[in-house]
């Protein structure tokens, strides 16, 4: 039968659950602004009744459990969204670094050197006795080549730089992993019983795994306990419980400044994984390095290729000046073979850079005034020599350059749709998950008042005692 | 729909970052007055600007070898003329010296007129534009016409680009002026400084019959000349033609030019205000929203 003390024990519980209550919400209010944080409530419960002399009695409040408002189906969105946005963010960032190569406020464009050089030959048809021209035909050319290499130098750096990012991004996910690894254990050492939940952890692990799905795609599942099992690219173990396999990288085939990403197991073996990863950060890196930047590379040296071979075609048809007068066959310029790297190699010819008389435009020996060849290579400039004939070199670089740019476009759109989805998932978590002041301030006033009204309880009950003990004297 | 307090934060923030922006962009376009500033912007645009402005540096050049013709041409015309001044001058005397009221004296002096005639004809076919002899084909540093009248020139045609894919020959192949064909001389015709000479020497001899014979050569020496004249003339029209459509093209490529990349200033103006005072009240409504909470009013 319950006495006075169980009254007792009612408001000290009491008193303990508001306690907790002012407690959690101060937690909350000291949290509102901590990335990821789900706001946290206190569950109060009534204890279980008392039954006595055929009455149930109400045995007064405990608290049951702290949880978190928090939306696992919206996390999987949000994790699945994060992939789609790392991968658009860094394709997008790493094209705007790209783009500034072929801004059309650089005056030295591939294209207006390409019409400096025919300029320049043009004059030469004017003035093909002039050594002045000469010169300067030489130096139009000097440019020109200069900014085939320029391009395909500053492509090749972007390249380096990308590659260096998606080394870093390794070991980013190598700490996640391993993080994430520990969190596990920490997680289910604590909630070995169901009253207990480990929110704070939790929320930490959350987080993590919305860093890590901006990286690369991965699949995840979790356990009673808490635990994340992450499977990634190419069905790769990631995370099993407290283990965490690992991610580096490797020399890509062929290109050893170039890097393959492979997932390196607990016994120590690699296997690459490239291939396999399909969305985020880490893809929008591999897109841009292995496709973009290559196709820019390959575009470039196709232009230089077919100028160089071209140019000299029509070139050795000619005769020079003075000492080259009655000679032909003379390459104006040189270069590779092959035209995988054309752009690199591309360069005067050594006996051109030596001797402006070795400019070759006359179709005659020994007549200074003679212009054929140079209006030849001046037909250069509009023949449809690019594309399988379909287009001159700046239509090709137009176009290429065009068609680069309009994917910078759609990358930021892309970028920007990801931008507002993820803008929409994060509201939405927000309304479950976020704290709001004034939700935590009538947190605060109720409990608040609710720790009044039990104090008042063991007062009274102190009281009540007093009385009693008043009774015998 | 809950609305937690970071999401008060992060609304303000992401708007006054759009704010800020689009003020920039609006920055950038107004103090470059273009629209396309990265390929980006509009690469439909931007390629075809690539394309407009290597056109325009065509057509630059296209003007400046027009200009050039257009001197040669006036340059190889007039020494045409002159020449066709002193076979004219020629005739003049050979018709007054033919009559028999001419005496010694005067054919003698009549000679030497003539000699400087054929030195005159001489000194214009070698005449030069710039540092080239117009009349030597591609042969254009050495002279091409000896003081005997020999030619040594080639027939180099000298081509120059006028407009794309339009080239126009700027020289006339003077062989044909100054000496006769191998056909003309089995017709009894000759080199015009030979006919001259011929001249010089009937009234250095006061050959009447020699004079005679050399005015009607001297008329077919003058309808060749005056047919090069001819063709100079329909070369120019030509040139003259192709550059005021060079003109013409030069002046639609910088208006698509500029409609392409040049921003609309008032538009631009008009646009960075309103941007300014986007931002401008977006930071006036984040600054009033960020404040109050309940808890503002609690005592």
């Amino acid at each position: 039968m319950p006495g006075l003390y169980h009254t007792l024990n009612i408001g000290a519980e009491a008193l303990f659950t508001s306690r907790q209550g002012v407690d959690t919400a101060g937690h909350n209010i000291a949290n509102a602004q901590t990335d990821g944080y789900s706001r946290q409530r206190v569950n109060a419960e009534q204890r279980k009744p008392l039954e006595a002399r055929g009455i149930v009695i109400g045995n007064g409040v405990f608290v049951k459990n702290i949880t978190r408002a928090h939306d696992q189906f919206l996390e999987k969105q949000i994790n699945k969204t994060n992939q789609d946005k790392g991968f658009s963010d860094s394709r997008q960032t790493e094209l705007k670094a790209l783009e500034g190569i072929y801004s059309p406020e650089l005056n030295a464009s591939i294209s207006d050197e390409l019409s400096g050089f025919f300029n320049a030959v043009g004059e030469l048809s004017n003035f093909p006795e002039e050594l002045t021209v000469r010169t300067h035909v030489r130096e139009a050319a000097q440019n020109l080549v200069s900014a085939f290499r320029r391009i395909d130098s500053s492509l090749k750096v972007q390249q380096a730089n990308i590659n260096q990012r998606i080394m870093g991004e390794t070991d980013e996910v190598n700490i996640l992993l391993n993080q994430i690894a520990d969190l596990n254990l920490q997680i289910s050492a604590i909630e070995t019983t169901e009253a207990a939940d480990a929110n704070d952890l939790r929320d930490q692990q959350d987080r993590l795994l919305q860093d890590l799905s901006t990286k690369m795609n991965v699949n995840y599942y979790q356990s009673d306990q808490g635990m994340l099992t992450i499977m990634g690219p190419n069905e790769t173990l990631l995370v099993d419980k407290g283990y965490a396999s690992q991610v580096g990288v490797a020399a890509k085939n062929g290109d050893s400044n170039l890097v393959d990403i492979v997932s390196i197991d607990a016994a120590g073996n690699t296997k690459v994984i490239t291939n396999g990863i399909e969305n985020g950060k880490i893809k929008g890196y591999l897109d841009v390095r292995d496709n973009v930047v290559e196709s820019l590379l390959a575009k470039n040296n196709e232009m230089a290729f077919n100028l160089k071979d071209r140019v000299n075609e029509v070139h050795r048809q000619g005769f020079g000046l003075k000492d080259y007068g009655s000679s032909m066959g003379r390459d104006f310029f040189t270069g590779s073979d092959s035209v995988d790297n054309a752009a690199e190699t591309i360069d005067l010819s050594g006996i051109i850079s030596e001797s402006t008389d070795a400019i070759s435009i006359a179709a005659t020996p020994g007549a200074p005034g003679d212009n054929v060849i140079a209006n030849n290579l001046m037909r250069l400039e509009h023949d449809k020599i690019m594309d399988n004939g379909k287009a001159s070199f700046k239509d090709f670089y137009a176009n290429y350059v065009g068609s680069f740019g309009l994917d910078v476009v759609r990358s930021e759109h892309i970028d920007q749709a990801n931008n507002i989805l993820m803008g929409d998932l994060k509201a939405r978590r927000e309304a479950v998950s976020g704290v709001s002041m004034d939700e935590e301030a009538m947190n605060l006033l109720k409990w608040q008042a609710n720790f009044t009204a039990s104090s008042r309880v063991i007062t009274t009950v102190d009281e009540m005692l007093e009385t009693v003990l008043a009774l015998k004297r | 729909m809950r609305i937690s307090e970071r999401q008060r934060y992060d609304v303000a923030a992401n708007r006054m970052n759009k704010a800020r922006e689009d003020n920039v962009g609006m920055l950038d376009m107004l103090s470059t007055q273009k629209k396309i500033n990265a390929v980006s912007d509009d690469p439909v645009s931007a390629a075809r600007v690539i394309q407009e402005r290597g056109r325009l540096k065509n057509l630059e050049q296209y003007q400046k070898n027009i200009l050039y013709s257009r001197g040669y041409l006036e340059r190889t015309e007039s020494a045409i003329s002159g020449i066709h001044d002193g076979l004219i001058r020629a005739k003049e005397l050979a018709i007054a010296m033919s009559n028999d009221t001419y005496d010694y004296d005067s054919r003698d002096a009549a000679a030497r007129e003539i000699k400087e005639v054929i030195d005159g004809i001489v000194s214009l076919g070698n005449t030069t534009y710039g540092n080239r002899y117009v009349f030597g084909g591609f042969r254009t540093q050495t002279p091409p016409l000896s003081s005997d009248g020999k030619y040594g020139g080639d027939d180099g045609a000298i081509f120059l680009q006028i407009d794309e894919n339009l080239f126009r020959q700027i020289n006339v192949q003077a062989r044909q002026l100054f000496e006769a064909s191998e056909e003309e001389l089995q017709g009894g015709h000759f080199n015009m400084v030979h006919t001259l000479n011929t001249l010089f020497e009937g009234l250095k001899s006061d050959d009447k019959e020699m004079i005679r014979s050399s005015l009607e050569e001297l008329d077919f020496q003058m309808s060749k000349s005056s047919s090069y004249q001819a063709t100079l003339g329909s070369i120019q029209n030509a040139l003259d033609s192709a550059g005021q459509r060079v003109e013409l093209t030069d002046e639609m490529s910088r208006e698509a030019v500029s409609v392409l990349e040049d921003a609309d200033s008032y538009k631009s103006i008009s646009d960075f205000n309103r941007t300014e005072t986007v931002l401008q009240s977006t930071l006036m409504a984040s600054n009033k929203l960020l404040q109050p909470s309940l808890l503002n009013f609690l005592q």
